[in-house]
């Protein structure tokens, strides 16, 4: 209910709107390129490789969360004057973590990496891209348990001036 | 008394609603800056694309190691690749497909790239039905060993297969069994399990493997890669028949590579 509520209030608003879409096709864009799903030279390409659509459906879920979680986290500190809490923290993890399991790989970024960290590099690029599904949806769960954190501070906080009022009567 | 209360709060409650309307204007602003900068990252993103129409960039002959053979690249893009050391390639395997076939396609890859057998699962199948089969092109695989250190002994593996002339059979036999990086399934042992599951002397492809005969002939091709400035796996060039070279980078769809040597092939 709270979630409900909470996407109600934020997304009344066209600016949020605009905003968690702008950053959800930033993601995606982003996350879509280090995947290699969308190419930009020699030519514009995008593909979805039959063995890899499961990945793929990750990188779409992880950046609509992305946009939605950011844009709320946005709302919070714009509208509650509120820095950033636990909420706002874990929602920008999420993302981290979706995009740093991207970005270490056999790509080019993946390739930088090693070239500059040598073997250590060479070592988390291996972790990464072993667990780079069950890293994916682990950013996929934190950025679900961001929403949801940060839904309930959102709610509870437009409540607590109605408060008084309520004992009032 | 009372009255005194209630303007005191009234005043402490208007100062609150200043100090609010002052900190959501700053907050705007951040909003604003903060939307700006992402509009203006998707943007430059975006921009060199709007500049990709597809329009026909033929190659130069007076120039013809320069990136530039594909209808609608960027030729602001286009690198400059020696094909002389490309023709030249210590690594390299023996071709996939007619020696005399019009059109060379380099391909460097790591055995341990996900993108890699990727490419080999979803593209290469339709390269060689349409391209190689038919005495279009050829494939010349160039390790290229950097994710681990099964890597490179993986690489050594393919080019001891390559001396029974069973390179490619033991190539597709490495990207069908990968798994993740340096977890045991390109261990030594492996290795010689999956020359032995092919049929091949084992006794010459032990030794092969056991002495690093290609050590450092695989070292050689990954600086080969390096000055050719592979940026990682896999990375393809195309060589077409009047020399015209096109870098492709990453796991790219088949048509990308249909469209570029289509465009290479006399008309």
């Amino acid at each position: 209910m709270a979630l409900y509520n909470s996407i109600w209030i934020v997304f009344a608003s066209r600016i949020y709107i605009a905003l968690a879409g702008a950053l959800a096709l930033a993601t995606w864009v982003i996350l879509a390129w280090l995947d290699e799903y969308l190419f930009f030279e020699p030519i514009l390409v995008f593909s979805i490789p039959s063995n890899r659509v499961l990945n793929f459906s990750l990188v779409v879920l992880i950046s609509m969360l992305s946009g939605i979680s950011i844009s709320m986290n946005v709302f919070r500190l714009i509208s509650l004057r509120r820095a950033f809490g636990k909420s706002g923290r874990t929602g920008l993890t999420g993302s981290t973590v979706a995009f740093i399991a991207g970005v270490c790989g056999c790509n080019s970024v993946g390739f930088a990496i090693i070239s500059i960290f040598g073997t250590v590099g060479g070592l988390a690029t291996s972790f990464v891209l072993n667990y780079q599904l069950p890293l994916r949806i682990f950013s996929v769960a934190l950025l679900i348990i961001a929403i949801y954190s940060v839904s309930r501070n959102i709610v509870n906080e437009c409540q607590l001036p109605l408060r008084p009022l309520a004992k009032m009567a | 008394m009372k009255s005194s209360f209630g303007t005191s709060r009234l005043l402490l409650a208007l100062s609150g609603l200043s100090s609010k309307l002052n900190s959501t204007k700053k907050w705007w602003v951040i909003l604003a800056i903060f939307t700006t900068v992402s509009v203006v990252t998707v943007g430059l993103i975006l921009y060199p694309l709007a500049s990709n129409q597809p329009s026909p960039t033929p190659a130069s002959p007076s120039s013809p190691s320069k990136v530039s053979a594909v209808p609608g690249a960027n030729p602001d893009a286009a690198q400059v690749v020696d094909s002389t050391l490309l023709k030249n390639l210590a690594g390299a395997s023996p071709p996939l497909g007619s020696e005399s076939a019009p059109i060379t396609i380099y391909e460097f890859a790591d055995y341990q790239c996900p993108n890699c057998q990727s490419w080999w699962i979803s593209v290469k199948p339709l390269l060689v039905d349409k391209f190689i089969k038919t005495g279009k092109a050829k494939l010349i695989m160039v390790e290229f060993p950097f994710l681990g250190k099964d890597s490179f002994s993986s690489a050594q593996a393919a080019k001891c297969a390559g001396e029974q002339g069973r390179y490619w059979e033991y190539h597709d036999t490495l990207y069908s069994e990968q798994k993740g990086i340096d977890t045991g399934w390109a261990s030594i042992e492996k290795l010689k399990k999956f020359a032995s599951e092919l049929g091949l002397d084992m006794e010459a492809f032990n030794t092969c493997l056991d002495s690093g005969k290609y050590s450092e002939i695989v070292k050689q091709s990954f600086k080969d890669g390096e000055k050719l400035v592979v940026p990682g796996t896999p990375t393809f060039f195309i060589v077409g028949p009047k020399g015209e070279v096109q870098k492709i980078v990453g796991s790219q769809p088949f048509v990308v590579f249909e469209k570029i040597i289509d465009s290479m092939l006399p008309k």
